[in-house]
């Protein structure tokens, strides 16, 4: 029989709002500011804080799902608009899309009325971590693709696509053998 | 065990597909690659889910138990794989608090390893209550899917009333020829003293006091008083329950009746039980100590049952009410069914007491004059109850408040008796 510590529930979906409001902040003044300010831009901006807030505040699945799709649309909105070839922080805005949804999801998780062992938290952050990083690496990668062969059409795009994919089999062994390891660690503790 | 995927899934994939479709439209690459770490997450969650093999148990550590005292339920878990998102959740009837919230726990399980969960319940209302009903929600990696599954191995938990303590309780006017704590006024055989008389043919060399003997120069004998106990019946009226959860007058009325056992049958009184109500149950008076258990066991049984039935004392089995045994009612004053028959027992010649359980200063009064005055022309109908029941002899009280029966009781000097009926 084990015995391990659990984590405050509330403090935990304290800092998990906390963050998801800096990284929501953060991707809608990234786009805010690729757009060139205009009034336009500023509407979309404004509607993605709104959900951002309401996403925060009440933590329903659709909520945050409203609050990524706004946010998202409003990245696209900017892109097009700014007509400036490709962004290269189109991967952080990707990688903060990923984290905001996460950090929703852990602050909705945390504040349930339950005890959540530390262990449970730990390996949670690990798989995030883990997956952060392959998407970055992934969406860096298909950026990278997509700015080697821009103007060659949408066929390398797809070719962009496959390069990802075959990234994406490469992160999921890394996710495999982390969590093995991590089992592998307990077990030895 | 069930499997689904939760929302967050569909957010990711919906969002992700929607950011390359338009992407592909519209050959800008930036919303591809925005859809990547959504499409990572997803795939990587879904791919490292692996089909769950558990093994789950549940164990109860009490069977009896007090109000106030905590009952914990262990959950076992044994899983073939290792399996980094296990919630436990336990169905806690009303009757038990979780203060700890500790009812719902997520825990990390590795495989062939076995994972026990403890519960700490407190047990809060009197009862027989079922305990042990489990569920599991495994969360796969990523939290994109879930597998469910319940485990009934529930078990009736008893928990026995907080005791209201009884120093005195009420004397019962008529004994038995038993053995018990009531010293009878007759002096024969006994081992309590009474007093000193001249030998007597007939009596006991045994039961000469020789040292009064000497100084008299005369035999002398000691007399006793015989010991005797008493046939004392609990009358529950079970028609209704009226007041708040775990403060209605049922409730009150099991939390007095089973201080009542135990205190008459400390001092060797045979007890009985009548819960008279919709369902009629009874026990026979019998002063063995399994008779706690027994009485306690139906008390905690006892619910208002609600019926349109007409009842009376003619439906109880023979030998259930003993000649000469003393009846305490506990009723609210309420059902006419019950107060009848309190009048027949009376009528029949039994000494009676009637508690009134019903805390009328808790009901409150509705909105307005009309409210307050339908409250009082209420409160009066009570209290000419209770007088009609005083009118003829039946001694009521009042009681509500934990840890004040005795003290009710004590006010009452002595239980009616035939001969002051006749008076």
């Amino acid at each position: 029989m084990r015995t391990l510590g659990t984590l405050d529930g509330g403090r935990v979906a304290l800092i998990a709002r906390g963050g998801a409001v800096a990284i929501g902040a953060a991707c809608i003044a990234h786009g805010t500011a690729l757009a060139g300010h205009p009034r336009s831009a500023s509407m979309f901006a404004g509607a993605a804080s709104v959900a951002l807030v309401a996403s925060v505040l009440t933590l329903r699945p659709w909520t945050i799902g409203t609050a990524m799709a706004l946010i998202a649309l409003t990245y696209c909105y900017a892109v097009l608009r700014a007509d400036e070839g490709l962004d290269p922080g189109a991967p952080l805005m990707g990688l903060g899309l990923l984290l905001l949804g996460e950090f929703l999801e852990f602050a909705r998780a945390a504040g349930e009325r339950r005890l959540t062992e530390i262990e449970v938290w730990r390996r949670r952050m690990v798989f995030l971590l883990a997956v952060s990083a392959g998407g970055a690496a992934t969406g860096q990668l298909a950026l990278l693709v997509a700015g080697a062969a821009r103007g060659t059409g949408p066929v390398l795009l797809f070719l962009a696509a496959a390069a990802a994919l075959t990234g994406l089999v490469m992160v999921l062994r890394m996710v495999q053998s982390l969590m093995r390891d991590g089992a592998s660690a307990d077990c030895g503790r | 065990m069930t499997r689904a995927v939760t929302p967050k899934l569909g957010r990711y994939l919906g969002l992700a597909g929607a950011l390359v479709f338009a992407g592909l439209f519209l050959g800008r690459a930036e919303f591809v690659v925005l859809a990547c770490p959504l499409v990572v997450a997803s795939l990587a969650g879904l791919a490292t889910s692996r089909v769950p093999v558990l093994a789950v148990e549940v164990d109860v550590d009490m069977e009896r138990c007090l109000e106030g005292d905590v009952v914990t339920t262990t959950i076992s878990l044994t899983s073939a794989i290792d399996l980094a998102d296990v919630e436990v959740g336990l169905q806690v009837p009303g009757a038990f608090s979780d203060e700890a919230a500790a009812a719902r726990r997520v825990v990390y399980l590795e495989a062939g390893v076995r994972h026990a969960v403890e519960i700490p319940l407190a047990a809060v209302h009197w009862g027989s209550h079922p305990l042990g009903l489990a569920a599991v929600r495994i969360v796969g990696q990523g939290g994109l899917a879930v597998w469910e599954a319940a485990y009934d191995h529930r078990r009736p938990v008893k928990v026995f009333p907080r005791l209201e303590r009884i120093m005195k309780g009420l004397r019962p006017p008529d004994t038995q020829v038993f053995s018990g704590n009531y010293v009878a006024r007759s002096a024969v055989d006994g081992i309590e003293f009474s007093h000193v008389r001249p030998f007597e043919r007939g009596d006991r060399v045994r039961s000469v006091n020789w040292r009064v003997t000497t100084r008299r120069s005369q035999l002398h004998v000691n007399v006793f008083h015989p010991e005797r106990n008493a046939d004392i019946v609990l009358f529950l009226d079970t028609f209704g329950d009226y007041g708040a959860p775990g403060l209605g007058s049922l409730e009150i009325a099991v939390r007095g009746a089973s201080g009542l056992v135990r205190h008459y049958l400390r001092r060797k009184d045979r007890v009985g039980l009548v819960a008279f109500g919709g369902v009629l149950r009874w026990i026979t008076v019998s002063m063995a100590r399994t008779q706690v258990y027994r009485i306690v066991d139906a008390l905690l049984e006892s619910q208002a049952h609600f019926s349109f039935a007409w009842k009376d004392v003619d439906l109880l089995p023979h030998g259930t009410l003993p000649p000469s045994a003393t009846i305490v009612a506990f009723s609210p004053l309420v059902d006419r069914r019950a107060t009848d028959a309190i009048e027949d027992l009376f009528a029949r010649g039994f000494p009676l007491v009637v508690i009134d359980t019903l805390p009328e200063e808790r009901v409150d009064a509705e909105q307005g004059a009309e409210g307050e005055l339908a409250r009082r022309v209420w409160l009066l109908q009570r209290e000419t109850l209770r007088a009609e029941l005083r009118s003829i002899g039946i001694p009521v009280l009042r009681w509500w408040e934990a840890g004040l029966l005795d003290a009710t009781l004590q006010s009452l000097p002595r239980v009616p008796t035939r001969a002051d009926r006749a008076i």
